[in-house]
């Protein structure tokens, strides 16, 4: 379309009788562009909040992912009640009573967000009255809003607006009422789907063999159905279920009905059934599907959030703050492309996922310290720390792909980022380049990605367990790395943090349970404003206890990326090898000078030939005693007892991680 | 040594393209109080960069070192040195010569094209032609940087559509030729 739109606006008076509503689109030379899709947002991030008064809609969805369709999803997973299953014994006790909080919290937020929706179209309609009755400034939302009124309306435009509002009241109410029998009606057959469910299971047609695969309602509806009746037969499995099955069929009908639905391979699905007990593994899938909403950071080498959003707000956009940053803003719509305004060319903001803000967080970089990043590209969090620092110090960063390099010096020139070195090496050989000399080290570790697949859905059929598997020794390598890296002796630092944005066990607790057991690291609590405990105990793995100040972002929970962030403290530059090494040297050479000792005062039986090694309290006499007969010099008994305290405490390291292992 | 201190023709180079915009302040960038900055030559990139992060860099392998501190311009084949738009980070703060535009002239601007006389609405007194000046938003926004197409009396009696800025390298570069961009040396 060119021109000056003069004459299509002609057009659209003569058509509608009304000048005032297609003026802006006409001028805008198209169509308006269409509300963003939002993403039910769910849970304690503070995405979810919708700004009021700007008409954000939300009503046009599918019935698949509706928030209702979810409510109900989520009444039915409360009707169950969190039933004590078996399975439910693979959890801890507090672990366990925090799912069923989450579980029991879910479907008082998702009524809520009905309520919010029905809050922002009752704010709309508001915001409509003074327009309609000829007030000439509204934003872009607001006329698109009026716009879709008024072509219902149009055909009768002698209607005084007190009728018009009284029309669309009822209208309104007479909506509400059929959603409401509708949801009864559904509540009501899911009541009853418990019942014929079972037969279901039985196999549509056939037996047992007909459960997998042709078995499968063709329906994805029916598919969600026969999930949730799964689901619910699991949440009271001794009263539900059907004679002669085995909670293993249930699980498998499940896993399969999860891959035919949601197209995850199956053995991806089967961790994931690990991982997400129960509803929980429903919800995230479904999360899946959707996008998360769109988060920018704001650069504070160059500007305030306060200021960028004013500009961008003065660009038609959307935003409003993160609750929980400083730096972060929540994007709802923008009439512009953010990853092309001068203010982005410029350097004031990054787009970047609200999840990828926590390891820089949990970090906590200082000014004038010396900071590694060992995967960089593209740079959104080197940026955020090198914004932190407030441009002192020094940030080395690297990746090991030569083609992100482009992309990660690029935003660090643009972003106004001036300490940073950017290197090109396999992360693996850096401490052979640096030795024990950061304050504090970033990895961001490559990784399956199973947290990101609204990102890439090709993760859902293309990582196979091999592939996580090898992923896991590469992060192992590369942490053990990072940890090398690390200054133990730092005044200030000597912190690792160690993020991926995968869900998978191996990939996240069970490398940073490799570390422990290989470096004289442990884990911190991070300093997160939110998020879920790491797993200590997993199927057949046991982790340190330790590992519960590890943090998890879920898409289903927080509406950020499926995340995983674990801060580490490093205690000693040696490892606990080499510290159990010289503790045994130490407790060689205390044996030698005992007998030494023996020989020379000539005396005393006490602890003749019979003394064993490292008891304190013989330690302690054996001091004495030398101190007494020759005077051996104390600092060399107090080193020794010092020794001997630290194997001690090696040991009970030790001990604790091979609980662990 | 991946980073040698440029030689006495390059240095030469590089000095006469800053002094076109920074005048008298370019003393102020290589004596700077606060960390003492140096210009390193990498891959026949001048990077301005703190003795601090030189010294860090110093354990990086020439052929792994992709950029440090700040990328100031490239030299060509010819031996001739290049601004790069990433320079802009050192130039914005000490530049004698500005000009500010008008909003309806920053997207143009943005998309790699000269800056009209209809596009200027502040600019600096008393330059002659060839003059470097940095490209600001009417808000204080750098934007990029050019040369004066004509000395700054004759402006006036200028046309409106008549080019008085040429476009050296404009933020508009990051999205548009960012495989290009000489600021990464590998």
């Amino acid at each position: 379309m060119g021109g000056t739109g003069r004459a299509r606006r002609k057009q659209r008076v003569k058509e509608h009788g009304t000048g005032l509503e297609p003026v802006a689109q006409l001028q805008a030379g198209g169509p308006p562009p269409k509300p963003k899709r939002f993403v039910p947002p769910q849970g304690a991030s503070g995405l979810k909040r919708r700004r009021r008064g700007r008409g954000a809609k939300v009503r046009d969805e599918g019935p698949a992912d509706t928030p209702a369709g979810r409510g109900a999803t989520a009444g039915d997973d409360g009707g169950d009640g969190g039933g004590g299953g078996g399975s439910e014994g693979e959890w801890g006790e507090d672990m366990k009573t925090k799912r069923k909080k989450l579980m029991a919290v879910q479907p008082r937020i998702d009524f809520g967000e009905d309520s919010g929706e029905d809050d922002s179209n009752d704010s709309s309609d508001d915001d409509e009255v003074p327009f309609e009755g000829g007030g000439g400034e509204a934003s872009a939302s607001d006329e698109e809003d009026s716009g879709e009124d008024d072509s219902n309306v149009s055909s009768d435009d002698d209607e005084l607006p007190i009728e018009r509002e009284a029309r669309r009241l009822a209208a309104r109410t007479a909506k509400e009422s059929a959603d409401a029998d509708a949801e009864l009606a559904d509540a009501a057959q899911d009541g009853e789907e418990e019942a014929p469910f079972r037969l279901s299971l039985r196999g549509t047609g056939g037996d047992a063999d007909g459960e997998l695969g042709g078995g499968l309602p063709p329906t994805r509806e029916a598919q969600l159905a026969r999930i949730r009746g799964i689901l619910s037969v699991l949440g009271d499995f001794s009263a539900r279920r059907e004679a002669g099955k085995r909670r293993s069929d249930y699980m498998d009908a499940l896993r399969d009905t999860l891959c035919a639905t949601f197209g995850y391979l199956p053995s991806l699905a089967a961790k994931l059934m690990d991982i997400f007990p129960k509803e929980e593994v429903l919800s995230f899938m479904e999360a899946q599907e959707a996008p998360r909403p769109m988060t920018l950071r704001t650069n504070s080498l160059r500007v305030r959030r306060r200021e960028l959003a004013a500009a961008l707000i003065a660009r038609g956009a959307n935003v409003d703050a993160v609750p929980w940053s400083k730096v972060a803003l929540v994007v709802y719509e923008s009439p512009v492309p953010l990853g092309a305004t001068p203010e982005y060319l410029a350097g004031h903001y990054m787009l970047q996922a609200a999840s990828s803000l926590m390891p820089v967080m949990a970090l906590a970089p200082q000014e004038k310290e010396h900071v590694l990043e060992v995967a960089a590209a593209p740079g959104g969090k080197t940026t955020h720390v090198a914004a932190v620092m407030r441009n002192t110090g020094v940030l080395v960063t690297n990746d090991a792909k030569r083609e992100r390099l482009k992309s990660l010096v690029a935003n660090i020139h643009r972003l106004g980022v001036k300490n940073s070195v950017v290197s090109h090496y396999d992360g693996r050989s850096l401490p052979a380049l640096y030795g024990p000399s950061f304050d504090r080290v970033l990895l961001d570790a490559p990784c399956s990605g199973t947290g990101i697949i609204c990102h890439d859905p090709s993760v859902k059929t293309s990582r196979t367990d091999a592939d996580i598997a090898a992923n896991a020794v590469l992060q192992k390598e590369l942490l053990l790395a990072a940890i090398d890296c690390c200054n133990a002796g730092s005044r200030s630092g000597g912190v690792i943090v160690y993020s991926t944005c995968s869900v998978m066990v191996e990939e996240n607790e069970a490398v940073v349970a490799y570390a422990l057991r290989k470096r004289a690291v442990k884990v911190v609590d991070a300093g997160l404003p939110f998020g879920v405990p790491g797993f200590t105990r997993m199927r057949e793995s046991r982790f340190h206890p330790s590992l519960a100040n590890t943090r998890r972002f879920l898409p289903h929970v927080h509406n950020l990326d499926g995340f995983f962030v674990a801060k580490l403290r490093k205690v000693s530059n040696d490892t606990p090898a080499e510290v159990a090494a010289k503790a045994r040297k130490a407790a060689k050479a205390k044996e030698r000078r005992r007998a030494v000792a023996d020989e020379i005062s000539d005396a005393s039986t006490e602890d003749g030939g019979s003394h064993d090694d490292d008891d304190d309290d013989d330690d302690d006499d054996d001091a004495d005693s030398s101190e007494a007969a020759e005077g051996v010099t104390d600092e060399e008994s107090g080193g020794s007892d010092a020794e001997a305290s630290t194997d001690a405490s090696g040991e009970d390291g030790s001990d604790g991680m091979e609980e662990s292992a | 040594m991946s980073l040698r201190p440029s030689s006495e023709d390059e240095t030469r180079a590089v000095f006469d393209k800053l002094a076109k915009f920074l005048g008298v302040h370019l003393k102020l960038l290589l004596s700077r109080t606060d960390i003492p900055h140096v210009l390193r030559l990498h891959r026949e990139r001048v990077y301005y960069v703190s003795e601090l992060v030189l010294r860090k860099a110093s354990n990086i392998a020439r052929e792994r070192l992709a950029s440090l501190g700040t990328c100031v311009g490239k030299f060509t084949h010819a031996r001739k040195f290049h601004l790069a738009i990433t320079a802009l980070d050192v130039l914005a703060p000490y530049a004698v010569g500005k000009v500010w535009l008008k909003p309806s002239a920053e997207m143009s601007f943005l998309y790699g094209n000269h800056v009209l006389k209809a596009g200027v609405g502040k600019v600096t007194e008393g330059m002659a032609g060839g003059d470097g000046v940095v490209v600001h938003t009417m808000g204080g926004l750098p934007l990029g940087f050019g040369l004066t197409a004509r000395p700054g009396a004759e402006w006036r009696k200028a046309a409106p559509t008549d080019i008085v800025v040429l476009n050296q390298a404009d933020v508009g570069g990051y999205l548009r030729d960012e495989a290009s961009s000489p600021a990464s040396a590998l």
